[in-house]
């Protein structure tokens, strides 16, 4: 009777362990997959980066040469449109990466306000001083938010 | 910001004066704004409608340039999106580490 209560006493203690160890083992399983499986943004590409500096810096010397004379000549729209072709190029760089949906609208409207410059510059045939000093500024603005969105990215 | 009224009545004349005067109100209003991008929203507005003004630029040029703030609003909308999703990207990816590569070496 005294062993029964003892072995009793032992499978309960055992129960109990196993029972410890079983949600210890689903919490474990739930934590790997909260953050093994969950990636919500794509993470900072130093790539990405570079090019969006060294596109901004670019654009804005050929910008602020504008804003003092305008743009009129055949090098002048060459050059715009090689920003043009520069941008389209990081679109479909940034196109290719997974969860990367927010710095591909992002990137589409820089786009956009560059292939408007392009447009009015082949339209009018050229660009005026006034004209050219405040589309920079908004496009500057749409770099800084767009550099800015990439920096916020978690590094690898 | 006087100089400014009148040469909107000049331009658009007086049967524009209280719309003239609610364009001035909110321009003012978004550049006493503490958020950074409402700022830059009111000084860009009062730059552009200044350059349409003095005719440094058409009345067509001046729809591009406004346009462009509705856009550079979205681009924005999209910064915040993804500075939020990074920021619950970074504490997850902290948690892990914290769980398996220091308590579980404990």
């Amino acid at each position: 009777m005294l062993l029964d209560a003892k072995s009793l006493k032992h499978h309960d203690y055992r129960k109990s362990e196993e029972l410890i160890l079983y949600k210890f083992s689903l919490a474990l399983i739930f934590i790997v997959c909260l953050t093994g499986c969950i990636h919500i943004i794509s993470p900072f590409d130093a790539i990405t980066y570079k090019s969006l500096i060294d596109l901004k810096i670019e654009m804005k010397f050929a910008f602020e040469e504008f804003s003092v004379r305008g743009a009129e000549s055949k090098e002048d729209l060459e050059k715009v449109q090689t920003f043009m072709v520069k941008v389209a190029q990081l679109l479909e760089y940034e196109k290719g990466k997974e969860k990367n949906i927010e710095t591909v609208k992002q990137i589409e409207i820089l786009n956009s306000l560059i292939t408007e410059v392009v447009n009015r510059f082949k339209q009018q045939e050229k660009l005026s001083a006034a004209y050219c000093g405040l589309k920079w500024s908004n496009i500057e603005s749409a770099f800084n938010k767009i550099i800015d969105s990439e920096k916020s990215k978690v590094k690898r | 910001m006087k100089n400014f009224k009148d040469e909107l009545i000049t331009f658009f004349g007086e049967e524009a004066k209280l719309t003239i005067k609610e364009f001035l109100d909110l321009v003012s209003e978004c550049k006493k704004s503490e958020v950074a991008f409402v700022k830059e929203i009111g000084q860009k507005t009062e730059a552009i409608t200044s350059s349409l003004l003095q005719k440094k630029i058409s009345k067509d040029e001046y729809k591009e340039l406004m346009d462009d703030l509705l856009e550079l609003q979205k681009v924005e909308t999209l910064r915040i999106s993804i500075k939020t999703k990074s920021q619950v990207q970074k504490i997850v990816e902290e948690l892990r580490d914290a769980v398996f590569n220091k308590l579980f070496r404990l």
